[in-house]
């Protein structure tokens, strides 16, 4: 009996813990969640006011003073075709990783990932400058193909990663049946791995979404996607704290549908698929 | 399978992303390797790309350029920067995850959703967040220091506090990172491992050295090497919070970088200090495959 109700308390100190970790954490985000709906005269008070009767006003402001909702439509044309490019690729070559033996097969890959992790400023300023001679510069197709060099890497490595999970025999029974090796990526694997790939392309969006050198030294002005121009809350509307938190919120949203559809998958995305997850 | 055509047809199907990956990082790291022998000027173009030799990276060495802080003193910078945020990460990570791989942890899974948000976020709009909450006399942190009765520091206007608030955000960015990888390594270990250290009679620090630590290693090891490189070479977090200041406080090499190219288009200067970015990666690089091959065993 007493031995009952001390583990009912350790339950109750543990769920409290949890519930005090959490919402410190995510604090931060609240508060910038309550900042956007909150009238500008208010927000710079202190001490800070919890009660008020919340606006929509700086989600109008976005559109009519920063024109942010045409940069949101940038960022889904620029993450969309990066995605679209990353993912089609990234599934040939992975394949062709996964079930081939050719020479060099253990150094392709790593050297696949090692783009991943090149500093940005040694690839970016001559892409700058080349693009800058051909006038390409501020045009959606040099931002979609500049962004590959992280996210194309990252694409190919974890559907490597993915399709090396498929066991061989599946492979072996179909060629059996008279499939060819590319009927087979499209009748046996691609099906099989329809959820991998759409986990890898929701991460090569996030990626390329929420990429910033990249887009901030190939725009100017036409193709500016939204963390660029969150960027430049700092120069023009260093103190427009409600626009910058509903800003936030805007980015916000699209995430938490894509992550209640991920959630599974986080961690093996995130290392490169080095820890399962 | 023709051998033949099984031969060739693999490499078919590589040939595409190698040659995108040619074109994109390879060439330009090439030019930028030949940049970062000449001196050339964005802003004064008449006078040509000339041949320098090493002038970039000696320049880059001591301050003979227009950022008003050297490579050596900048790289220590980003050492006390990476450092305090991967000691964070790691840290509150490893607690976070020893405290949530309990039994009692049911409803975890939707909290974990939640948990996610700030790495998945822009850091562009994480920097901005936490730049809001720094704010000296409205914001959130300094309104909870000053209720508690602690003195408000000015985070973003003093050298060491600006530091202090670049590593704050970096770890609160970062640790559903370390959490979830680690959470997956702890709960990953077999329970036979607890019952016989149960057995044995081990104490809370022996499980901890003898059964968490080598099981986690794997872990541990993957959270420090994507997050370092990472550390050294975005520059995010440091753009958009201090934007290198106040003075040259929180001017780590990212940030240099980008403002030797595209702020002074000394374009020589910054291929150069790119360079050196990548020959620290490297190191960083060897250094850590190194560690892991001297200790294969109980870390």
């Amino acid at each position: 009996m007493h031995k009952e109700w001390k583990n009912r308390v350790i339950r109750i100190v543990l769920v409290l813990s949890y519930v005090f970790f959490f919402a410190v954490y995510l604090f931060p985000l609240a508060w910038v969640g309550l900042t956007a709906v909150k009238p500008t005269e208010l927000i710079m008070s202190s001490p800070p006011v919890f009660r008020f009767q919340p606006i929509l006003e700086h989600f109008i402001r976005l559109q009519t003073e920063w024109k942010f909702y045409g940069r949101v439509l940038n960022s889904l044309i620029i993450s969309s075709g990066t995605t679209f490019i990353s993912v089609g690729l990234g599934i040939v070559t992975a394949f062709a990783l996964s079930r081939y033996n050719f020479r060099g097969k253990t150094f392709i890959p790593i050297w696949f990932l090692s783009n991943r992790f090149l500093p940005a400023v040694a690839v970016v300023l001559p892409l700058f400058l080349m693009f800058q001679k051909f006038r390409l510069v501020d045009t959606y197709i040099v931002v979609i193909l500049a962004n590959l060099i992280p996210t194309l890497p990252f694409s190919i490595w974890l559907l490597y990663g993915f399709l090396n999970d498929i066991p061989r025999e599946l492979d072996d029974a179909a060629r059996v049946d008279g499939c060819g090796n590319l009927m087979v990526l499209w009748k046996i694997l691609l099906p099989i791995a329809a959820p991998s790939i759409a986990v890898t392309a929701i991460f090569a969006f996030i990626f390329s979404w929420n990429e910033f050198f990249i887009p901030l030294v190939l725009t100017r002005s036409r193709v500016v996607p939204v963390t660029v121009a969150f960027a430049g809350f700092k120069q023009q509307f260093r103190f427009d704290w409600g626009g910058m938190s509903a800003a936030a919120m805007v980015c916000l949203v699209p995430l938490f549908l894509m992550v209640t559809v991920l959630h599974k998958h986080v961690v093996r995305g995130m290392t490169l698929g080095a820890v399962k997850g | 399978m023709s051998g033949e055509r099984s031969k060739k047809l693999p490499w078919l199907m590589l040939v595409p992303a190698i040659a995108v990956l040619l074109v994109l990082g390879v060439f330009p790291l090439i030019y930028s390797a030949w940049l970062s022998l000449h001196s050339y000027s964005l802003l004064d173009p008449s006078r040509g790309i000339n041949y320098v030799g090493g002038e970039n990276f000696l320049n880059t060495l001591t301050s003979g350029h227009p950022l008003g802080i050297s490579f050596p003193k900048s790289l220590w910078l980003t050492l006390i920067y990476l450092g305090g945020c991967l000691a964070g990460e790691v840290g509150i990570g490893l607690l976070a995850a020893m405290l949530f791989s309990g039994e009692h942890r049911r409803g975890l899974r939707s909290l974990r959703i939640l948990m996610m948000m700030p790495m998945l976020l822009a850091p562009v709009v994480v920097g901005n967040i936490w730049r809001y909450m720094y704010q000296y006399s409205f914001g959130l942190l300094n309104f909870l220091l000053r209720t508690v009765g602690l003195p408000a520091p000015e985070w973003l206007a003093r050298p060491t506090w600006a530091m202090i608030s670049l590593i704050m955000a970096d770890v609160w960015e970062w640790i559903p990172f370390s959490f979830l990888v680690l959470l997956a390594a702890i709960l990953s270990i077999p329970q036979d491992q607890w019952e016989a250290a149960n057995i044995d009679g081990a104490g809370a620090w022996q499980r901890f050295r003898y059964i968490m630590l080598p099981w986690t290693k794997h872990a541990f090891l993957v959270i420090i090497l994507i997050r370092g490189i990472d550390l050294i070479r975005v520059m995010d977090l440091p753009y958009v919070i201090t934007y290198g200041g106040p003075a040259v406080s929180t001017s780590v090499l990212p940030f240099n970088a980008y403002m030797l190219g595209f702020r002074y288009f000394e374009i020589g200067h910054a291929a150069a200090y790119a360079y050196l970015m990548l020959a620290l990666i490297n190191v960083f690089v060897i250094l850590f495959i190194n560690v892991l091959r001297r200790r294969p065993e109980n870390a």
